[in-house]
């Protein structure tokens, strides 16, 4: 199965906040990701097509975005030049556009693949629970580490079962945990470059809302603790 | 009339002018050249400020140093509606305090880093780098808290403080230092809206939102 062609978390859903654009990486490939202001996610080569800047430094205009340097702007969805303003009057070429990757919203994040149409390889985008979504997802987590260090890591140390079952690693970027206080974990790789990597985890039930921020703030105390210890040594 | 002793490309200066803009105030400025001149380290400046950094502020007679403390100044006396530093609210002095600090450690890291890059500053720019991450990473899960809580700034007040503005500059311009923000998602949400605050001027690597 190819990396490229398999779905990968880039961002929680709701981080992807309106007119903003997301900067983030996917086996190191630099990702601009945008909401519009009818809710449709877009996940684009961080570059824009006319002078290579990035777009993420540039605007999201609600239903475009516009590139810092010349000010060309890209439609949602198909990314098509719209506008060239040296140019004005003159319609851009079709073959203008920004270059897009499948882009997908589920289980509360955004995800996206590089290559491939259709169902491609590997699971489908999501946690893999059927219907069933996260009950709370929490902070994701940036580590300067390789991904399958990672993944290894949390396999080893995330689970502290009750019954002293250890984590299961569902596949090389999917880890899966039984936790005494907090139940089923679930943890996603995003591997943002060969040496970098986002744990983004979700709680598969809800705690009670008056203890989310409590349990937020747990939950990331012990995934940055795992991080450190990640990158204090190599492979802890 | 307020007088500020100021460099172009300097993160602390622009704090400096970003608060006297977003107060509505008129400034006169005087320029030094810190780079390639080293005004900042001649003998008529270290008359004015004995540590040899810009920016200094003058108003009428009084004269002050340091970045963090002009910000304290200009708020506490010009801003009518209290809410830049809201002398009446411990909590939220306290807070700021603390975040005019955490600037300072910014500067020492991910500003120097940039001096290196930038203007040739002899220092080790990778540990400079190395540095910015932590106190980045405080401050990305200090927003991140902050939003899942429903506030925009870093402190608890429903509105920016001089603590927002502190920590800013040297943030938005770690790129020019080779520190990537992509990290950090909370602190780019922030600054965005940062950029958002009515009245607010960019600078040069400061880009508007």
């Amino acid at each position: 199965m190819s990396r490229e062609r398999r779905w990968f978390p880039v961002c929680r859903g709701e981080e992807a906040v309106p007119r903003h654009i997301v900067h983030t990486a996917l086996l190191g490939q630099e990702l601009a990701v945008w909401r519009a202001d009818d809710g449709t996610v877009n996940a684009w080569e961080n570059r824009c097509p006319h002078r290579g800047v990035r777009l993420s430094v540039g605007t999201n205009l609600g239903d475009r975005l516009k590139c810092r340097y010349h000010g060309w702007t890209y439609a949602s969805g198909s990314g098509q030049c719209l506008e060239r303003p040296a140019h004005p009057g003159e319609a851009p070429p079709r073959i203008v556009k920004a270059r897009r990757f499948g882009c997908v919203e589920s289980d509360g994040y955004v995800w996206v693949r590089l290559a491939g149409e259709g169902a491609g390889d590997g699971p489908a985008p999501g946690f893999g629970r059927g219907t069933a979504p996260p009950g709370l997802t929490l902070r994701s987590i940036h580590v300067w580490a390789p991904a399958a260090a990672v993944a290894d890591a949390l396999a080893r140390h995330a689970g502290e079962a009750p019954d002293g079952s250890p984590a299961e690693a569902v596949d090389p970027y999917t880890v899966r945990s039984a936790h005494a206080e907090a139940g089923e974990i679930l943890y996603a790789m995003q591997p943002v470059a060969d040496d970098e990597t986002i744990i983004h985890a979700a709680l598969a039930e809800a705690p009670p809302a008056s203890e989310r921020i409590a349990v937020l703030r747990r939950e990331n105390g012990r995934v940055c603790a795992l991080r450190d210890a990640i990158e204090a040594s190599g492979s802890p | 009339m307020i007088r500020l002793y100021d460099y172009v490309l300097s993160g602390n200066c622009y704090k400096i002018r970003l608060l006297l803009s977003l107060l509505g105030l008129e400034w006169e400025t005087r320029w030094i050249d810190f780079h390639p001149k080293r005004e900042h380290k001649s003998e008529w400046f270290l008359g004015l400020n004995p540590l040899g950094q810009v920016p200094v502020l003058e108003d009428g007679d009084f004269r002050l140093r340091d970045a963090q403390a002009i910000l304290v100044y200009l708020a506490a006396k010009h801003d009518e509606r209290g809410r830049w530093y809201p002398a009446g609210d411990p909590r939220t002095l306290g807070e700021i305090a603390q975040w005019l600090a955490f600037a300072d450690g910014i500067t020492a890291t991910a500003s120097a880093a940039r001096l290196h890059d930038g203007i040739f500053f002899e220092l080790d720019a990778d540990r400079a780098r190395a540095g910015a991450n932590a106190p980045f990473r405080v401050l990305d899960e200090h927003l991140w808290f902050q939003e899942q809580e429903g506030r925009e700034w870093l402190c608890a007040p429903g509105h920016p403080t001089i603590a927002d503005l502190a920590c800013f500059p040297y943030v938005a311009l770690s790129e020019e230092g080779g520190v990537s923000r992509l990290p950090y998602p909370a602190i780019r949400r922030w600054t965005d809206r940062v950029k958002r605050i009515p009245g607010f001027i960019p600078m040069s690597g400061v880009l508007v939102a």
